[in-house]
């Protein structure tokens, strides 16, 4: 009869002790995915601000060449570069702004427009990355 | 003898359920008073941060001299800008100054030259670093110094502290600390 109080005890320190191990391991999920968010928000805010560089870069000249930069900026790095593919006028320039943040890279691109004044930002899109998608969903 | 084994197995066993109980109820007390404390320090960054940004962007009125800065050191900003939108610009000036009279802590300061005759108003407390980083048109380093010019952008990161420690656990290994939030803005001021 004991002995069955027994074997009942250890069962029951077993299962609470599946149960902490489960719950540790779900927290440890959660931060981790969390993390490798934050990572990816602040690679694509660093990606940003290389676009922006680009933009001064060009400046208030129409005949601007185009422009091109590596930046350590916010514990990151940014690297910008423009060109002007087959179809976009020489009043456009297209920019490809790569933020790097802690091993998570997050690519923009913006094609820019002369207005006659300075250089301005027409459209802005950020390239699907499938690898950096996989490794937000995965918490890596 | 039987009887023996079951009374201590009990005893065992409901003295482990209380002390997970009793585990857990701390571990969630120490939770909470780590997150309010982490909530409370994040809103005290929220408005010293809206008011640089509001300044900075603005920064630059006025004809070529108003675009140098006066001061520009990496926890120390002065430059011109128009606040008041009355086309004379203003001399604002971001630093850090000793800690209030009880804190160990610094305090951030804002002084406006037309808003009390350039009185420095307190504009954050418990401060553990304000960072300035200054950018040229192409993202190299404008330098720091005085009279600085050709600064086309500028980096900011305020880093704000609890006023007391926290304690986040418990057991001999657990060391209270403070608990700091912090805000960065990368700002392109148009007048630049």
């Amino acid at each position: 009869m004991g002995t069955s109080k027994i074997v009942m005890g250890a069962g029951l320190c077993v299962i609470i002790g599946l149960y902490a191990v489960g719950f540790n391991t779900a927290d440890q999920a959660v931060y981790n995915i969390g993390k490798s968010q934050a990572y990816h928000d602040q690679a694509r805010q660093i990606a940003y601000v290389g676009m922006r560089f680009a933009i001064g870069d060009m400046g208030s000249n129409s005949g601007a060449s185009l422009p091109s930069g590596n930046v350590n900026l916010m514990s990151g790095n940014v690297t910008y570069t423009g060109d002007r593919p087959a179809g976009v006028s020489n009043s456009q320039a297209r920019v490809t702004s790569v933020g790097t943040y802690n091993g998570y890279q997050v690519t923009i691109v913006a094609i820019l427009q002369y207005n006659g004044v300075k250089w301005v930002v027409q459209r802005v899109y950020q390239k699907p990355d499938a690898v950096e998608y996989s490794r937000l969903s995965l918490g890596s | 003898m039987g009887v023996m084994i079951d009374i201590i197995g009990s005893t065992i066993i409901r003295g482990a359920i209380i002390l997970v109980i009793l585990n857990l109820n701390v571990s969630l007390n120490n939770a909470l008073s780590e997150k309010t404390a982490r909530a409370a320090v994040k809103q005290k960054t929220v408005v010293p941060a809206q008011i640089i940004t509001d300044d900075i962007r603005l920064a630059g009125f006025g004809p070529t001299t108003s675009k140098v800065f006066a001061i520009a050191k990496s926890d120390e900003a002065q430059f011109s800008a128009d606040l008041d939108g009355d086309s004379a610009a203003e001399t604002v000036h971001y630093y850090l100054g000793p800690p209030p009279a009880g804190s160990t802590h610094r305090a951030l300061y804002r002084a406006v030259s037309s808003i009390n005759g350039g009185t420095p108003f307190e504009l954050a407390r418990d401060v553990d670093s304000l960072i300035f980083i200054y950018y040229k048109v192409d993202g190299t380093s404008a330098g720091t110094g005085l009279n600085i010019d050709n600064i086309k952008s500028i980096y900011v990161k305020l880093v704000i502290e609890s006023n007391a420690m926290v304690s986040e656990g418990i057991g001999a290994g657990n060391t209270p600390q403070y608990v700091k939030a912090y805000w960065e803005r990368h700002l392109f001021p148009q007048n630049l």
